[in-house]
């Protein structure tokens, strides 16, 4: 692409508009003010903390009034406007916290962006708790109140950023501070513990927060929840797990006492199972009390839980609430600073703060990048209506298809631990696969994935990651998604008895009988996506979920796991494909010829 | 065995650390090895259930500094394993990596492990990384009962560990931020008054390369500075002085009394290398001393366990008496890459080591013949802050000898003399030494950096290991040819028959990395990958000339082909190579 410095590309219609529904765009905000900057504004919360925040404001006569942005994180907001190039999100890993958006061009076109310290982090006063918190909520709409009575605001308040400072707009809209009109995310999750415990398979990213958020006072939940005695028999208990006793990093963050290195990542590691720790982070316990506009976004992820965020809260808030949703990219083609949706969100947030019409309700509230066409499309329902639910059944020598086999398999993975079991271990991570003929014709996929596998394993517990890969004619892989589950939490059943929508009980482990068939059914992330002619469909079985043996986002284990898979008519296993048809023509997005 | 968890050693003024302590079974007194690492004691057990694995391959687990527990039980040691205060369990405050409160507690937990009921009054140390780099700093107190140490990475100069060349280095902030502090604190915040501190930390904030990387900029726009408190340290303590030379080994090793076995890999960055090496050299130092490096990063395990088999013999030697002639074996013990076998020596650079010059020449060879080509190679830097695309592939210019002859071992110090011209006021250099395969690959064997302001050398400089003068930077004309002489990282190296010998110059050194490389630095710096020097900020055009007025050249230190028999296969210990 071209090395386009500040990445802004904002003269053009952008390729998520469709010239349909776009009017009246000559009334949309002009970038005509300069920036006034200024730093190190005190406010306080309710609990009189003084918090420090950044004001960024139209250099405008006084008396006149400009509704405000919010963009709320742990992140330190002294990076949120570091002068560099947008970079890909995904090569460079300091970047990843310059998230709050185009701050300058959002003052330019007349708006107030407000970047507070959070509490306990950067300049402010107070202890910090970690991620999406309720204490971080509460700030968060007191930070908006105060910004709503200051003398060059009208008192019209929305929110800005992505990643962090996304996931936290819904949980803040959920406590309803008064000025609050409307929010727009990129990133959303309905369950903070399933996209730290994929499935119950522990995903060990968080301890990246103790970089990104320069916290200069700091506590766990745990440590405020519990006394002394109540915690120190939960490390204990927690200290003695296997995944914990094989790695060095969980085992050196339990053992602090006081637990103050990591204290975020200390609760993340200690509440293995859905409990009181999770509940005021889990978005889906709130998501009845937003009654202000959303417009939900999301990347195409290929782990955690973000994708579905978005398509979980746009079927379970109120359905009165205006609401869209907006799935624009892979997050490998994310840039930081993010300036790739800055024109949405001004035609979001023209309408619902200045009062600016330019049709951007007018549109279909759906609109997916199907991924490998370029092209977006517009939907009306989650999953879609037409969508025909096809189950590609595994099959013997590592194939899939749409037609079960019989008498075949096990198919047997035997996945020897690297941490005692392999002298010299192969670079790749070892796995079992299966994959479709080439497809006799392009193929949309759009929707959650189910994977239905009947197993068997030698062991009470173990963990199970899938990754789909889209495989091309010459044989090349490209990794789209994965999905995991942890084999000992069992499953109850099925929202509204939707094939697609399993539910597990992520309360308690139940052992399982080692050698006993049991079927497992692992949610895998939804995609949108064009399998082309020609490619093929291809699900890999791992224990790990790495292509390499070189970082270990998920903890092996310390004994051989043997994992028997069966396909057979008594034992079935099949993938359960959200396979789209033809498209009506007029849902498909028109943009301006760029 | 036997295991005590959590026994308190009390210090003098009030702080507790706490202590764990493996020993063998039985009523017979045992020497004590003590291991004291900034990452705890709590970590260095999970090495206990598992084989070590390749450096790099297991997320976090450089973190486990001290190995073989069992294995020093089982030949009738104790282990005793401490905290370090404010690390993990531990009262008190921690004061940043190797600071003059750790090498004092320490020296007070060696005596505390001596005169337990269980011991027999003779103390050694063990451990790698931060683990081993304390060690000479604590004998240098002389702690009564210190017997000998065999400390596994030693640093000279920490100053130049963090400042390589001059140039700002982010080496530290993945391991900062593994390290378990509970309560922590800098010096600066300790030390200067509150406005003072305020201010200095308002200034750094306005260098650019604390400007090019949002980790550093953070940390210094945190108040009170409690995120990473040792960046902030290396931050504001941004020149060599007291601060630096009481966590470093060089001003101390005169007050080392003690048998001391320094051993260490051959790095390509920081420095564990110079650290040993100097330590073993060094005059003014009278205890007994043996060398032992043991070559290349990318061969480490994860618990270290590759030393263990020489240190049991000694300390069987110096804590136990056994007359195992560990001493009368000759004093320094060389893994050599490239041969991967064992070599001894007298001293290091091996006897008969000479200077020769390998001489730069356009369409990048390198030469022993003489510099060549009027036409100068140029190189443009572009700041990774003003780019998008962030290729693996950062604008480097190469050059190579011929596939070599015939082997040729490299053993000693390494350093490079360019001619440069630059278009700004100042830039950074970055050299790197390969081993180029004949199969393609390469190995990645030394790195050097230099401020180009930075250039003037002192009198302290030698052939092949330049000293420059921090405190008074020069001129960089723009346009003008200056010499710049680059001090690069020892080889202890055979180039074998068929392998060329590579030099890239570049001007950034961060190339891309994923979520992936980033946590694992070490294999990170072997693979030619690194957080290095954090790169410049100017758009920079620089110009290498190779001449007869510019003789551009490598200083490489060439040591005669050893006789077959004088080789060896490496032993006692696990895999290797």
């Amino acid at each position: 692409m071209a090395d386009n410095y500040s990445g802004r590309d904002y003269d053009k219609m952008p390729e998520y508009w469709d010239k349909r529904y776009a009017r009246g765009l000559e009334n949309l905000s002009k970038p005509v003010y300069q920036v006034i900057k200024e730093e190190d504004v005190p406010m306080y919360t309710r609990d009189g903390v003084r918090l420090m925040v950044d004001i960024y404001r139209p250099d405008a006569p006084a008396g006149e009034r400009f509704p405000g942005l919010v963009a709320y994180s742990s992140y330190g907001k002294s990076v949120q406007t570091l002068d560099r190039a947008p970079l890909q999100f995904k090569t460079v890993l300091m970047d990843h916290t310059i998230e709050a958006g185009d701050v300058e061009y959002y003052v330019q076109c007349g708006y107030v962006v407000c970047i507070p310290d959070a509490r306990g982090v950067g300049k402010s006063e107070g202890q910090w708790d970690g991620l999406y918190g309720r204490q971080e909520a509460e700030d968060c709409c007191d930070v908006i109140e105060w910004l709503a009575e200051q003398p060059w605001c009208t008192g019209n308040i929305g929110m800005i950023g992505i990643s962090y400072f996304s996931i936290l707009q819904p949980f803040v809209a959920a406590l309803q501070p008064p000025h609050l009109k409307a929010i727009m995310m990129c990133e959303v999750l309905d369950s903070l513990y399933h996209h730290n415990y994929v499935g119950g398979a522990f995903f060990d990213r968080s301890f990246l927060y103790n970089h990104f958020c320069p916290a200069n006072n700091q506590m766990s939940w745990s440590e405020r929840h519990y006394t002394e005695e109540e915690l120190k028999e939960k490390v204990e208990r927690r200290l003695q797990d296997p995944d914990v006793k094989a790695s060095a990093l969980l085992t050196r963050v339990l053992s602090c006492w006081p637990p103050r290195h990591q204290s975020y990542f200390f609760d993340i590691i200690l509440h293995n199972c859905d409990d009181d720790f999770w509940f005021e982070r889990t978005l889906t316990n709130f998501v009845d009390k937003i009654k202000i506009p959303m417009y939900l976004g999301s990347e195409y992820y290929d782990r955690g839980r973000f994708t579905q965020g978005p398509f979980y809260v746009f079927n379970h808030c109120d359905p009165s609430i205006p609401r869209k949703v907006l799935c624009p990219e892979s997050h490998d083609d994310l840039f930081l600073p993010h300036r790739a949706l800055t024109l949405e969100y001004l035609r979001w947030y023209d309408y619902w703060l200045k009062g600016v019409d330019t049709g951007i309700m007018d549109e279909p509230p759906i609109k997916l990048k199907v991924e490998a066409t370029g092209k977006y499309r517009y939907e009306h329902e989650w999953p879609l209506a037409r969508t025909q639910w096809k189950k590609l059944y595994l099959r013997a020598g590592g194939r899939m298809d749409f037609t079960p086999g019989e008498g075949e398999g096990p198919d047997t993975l035997v996945f020897r631990s690297p941490l005692t079991e392999q002298p010299v271990y192969p670079r790749e991570v070892p796995g079992l696969s299966w994959s479709t003929n080439p497809l006799p014709e392009d193929t949309e996929v759009t929707g959650p994935l189910t994977l239905y596998l009947s197993a068997a394993l030698n062991t009470a517990d173990a963990q199970f990651n899938i990754l789909l890969n889209d495989v091309d004619e010459q044989g090349s892989r490209q990794y789209i998604t994965s999905g995991s589950l942890r084999a000992s939490h069992r499953l109850t059943g099925f929202e509204k008895e939707q094939p697609w929508a399993p539910r597990h009980d992520h309360s308690r482990s139940v052992p399982l009988v080692p050698g006993e068939i049991n079927q497992f059914v692992l949610e895998i992330m939804t995609i949108s996506r064009c399998f082309k002619k020609g490619h093929r469909i291809e699900i890999v079985l791992k224990n790990i979920c790495n292509t390499e043996f070189n970082f270990i986002t998920f903890i092996p284990p310390l004994e051989t796991t043997q994992y028997d898979i069966y396909h057979t008519g008594a034992h079935p296993s099949y993938l359960l494909l959200p396979v789209i048809p033809e498209s009506p023509e007029e849902n498909w997005l028109q943009p301006e010829a760029r | 065995m036997k295991i005590e968890r959590n026994r308190h050693i009390a210090l003098s003024d009030g702080v507790r650390l706490k202590a764990d302590v493996y020993r063998p079974d039985g009523e017979e007194p045992v020497p004590a090895l003590v291991g004291w690492s900034a990452f705890g004691k709590e970590v260095q057990a999970v090495g206990r259930g598992r084989k070590p694995l390749k450096l790099g391959q297991c997320m976090d687990d450089l973190s486990i500094e001290i190995s073989g527990i069992d294995f020093w039980v089982e030949h009738g040691y104790a282990v005793v394993l401490v905290n370090p205060r404010g690390i993990s369990t531990s009262e008190g405050v921690w004061r940043g990596l190797y600071s003059e409160q750790d090498q004092k507690d320490c020296a007070a937990a060696v005596e505390w492990a001596a005169w337990q009921d269980w011991c027999s009054r003779k103390v050694g140390m063990l451990g790698c990384g931060t683990a081993g780099r304390i060690q000479p700093m604590v004998a240098a107190l002389q702690p009564p009962h210190l017997k000998a140490i065999m400390p596994i990475d030693l640093v000279d100069d920490l100053y130049a560990e963090c400042y390589p060349g001059g140039a700002l280095s982010n080496y530290y902030l993945p391991f900062t931020s593994t390290i378990p502090m509970i309560n922590a604190m800098s010096d600066a915040e300790a030390e200067m008054d509150w406005e003072t501190l305020l201010a200095a930390m308002k200034e750094s904030l306005k260098d650019p390369a604390v400007q090019s990387d949002p980790y550093l900029y953070r940390t210094m726009d945190t108040v009170p500075p409690r995120h990473f408190p040792w960046l902030v340290d290396i931050i504001l303590h941004n020149k060599p002085g007291e601060f630096w030379e009481k966590r470093s080994t060089q001003n101390k090793l005169k007050d080392i009394k003690i048998p001391m076995y320094c051993a260490t890999l051959c790095y390509e960055f920081g420095r564990s290398t110079f650290g040993a090496i100097r330590a073993f050299l060094d005059p003014d130092c009278t205890a007994p001393r043996k060398l032992m490096l043991l070559g290349h990063p990318v061969d480490r395990h994860t618990p270290f366990e590759e030393p263990n088999g020489e240190m049991l013999r000694w300390y069987d030697h110096w804590l136990k008496g056994v007359e195992n002639g560990i001493m009368d074996e000759p004093p320094v013990k060389l893994y050599v890459t490239g041969e991967n076998k064992v070599r001894t020596e007298e001293t290091f650079p091996p006897k008969g080591m000479h200077f020769k010059s390998l001489y730069f020449q356009g369409e990048g060879k390198l030469s022993f013949q003489g510099p060549k080509g009027e036409t100068p190679e140029e190189l443009y830097h572009e700041p990774p802050i003003y780019k998008s695309q962030f290729s693996r592939n950062l604008p480097a210019v190469k050059y190579a000898t011929q596939p070599m002859e015939e082997d040729m071992e490299l053993s000693g110090p390494v350093s490079v003399t360019l001619y440069s011209a630059v278009d700004q006021d100042d830039a950074i250099f970055v050299v790197k030494l390969w081993d180029h395969r004949p199969d393609g690959t390469r190995l990645l064997l030394s790195d050097g950096y230099l401020k180009a302001s930075l250039r003037g050398l002192t009198a302290q400089s030698k052939p092949g290991e330049p000293v420059h003068d921090v405190f008074h930077p020069l001129e960089v004309a723009q346009g003008e040819i200056y010499e710049y002489v680059i001090g690069m990282n020892p080889v202890c190296h055979v180039f074998k028959a068929g392998h060329r010998l590579e030099v890239e110059l570049k001007a950034c050194d961060a190339e891309s990395y994923s979520f992936t490389d980033f946590v694992t630095i070490p294999r990170l710096f072997s693979s030619g990958l690194t957080s290095g020097v954090l790169p410049g900020t100017k758009f920079t055009r620089f110009q290498f000339y190779h001449d007869a007025a510019h003789p551009a050249h490598l200083l490489l230190p060439i040591v005669p082909a050893a006789p077959a028999d004088r080789w060896t296969d490496w032993s006692g210990g696990e895999a290797h190579g």
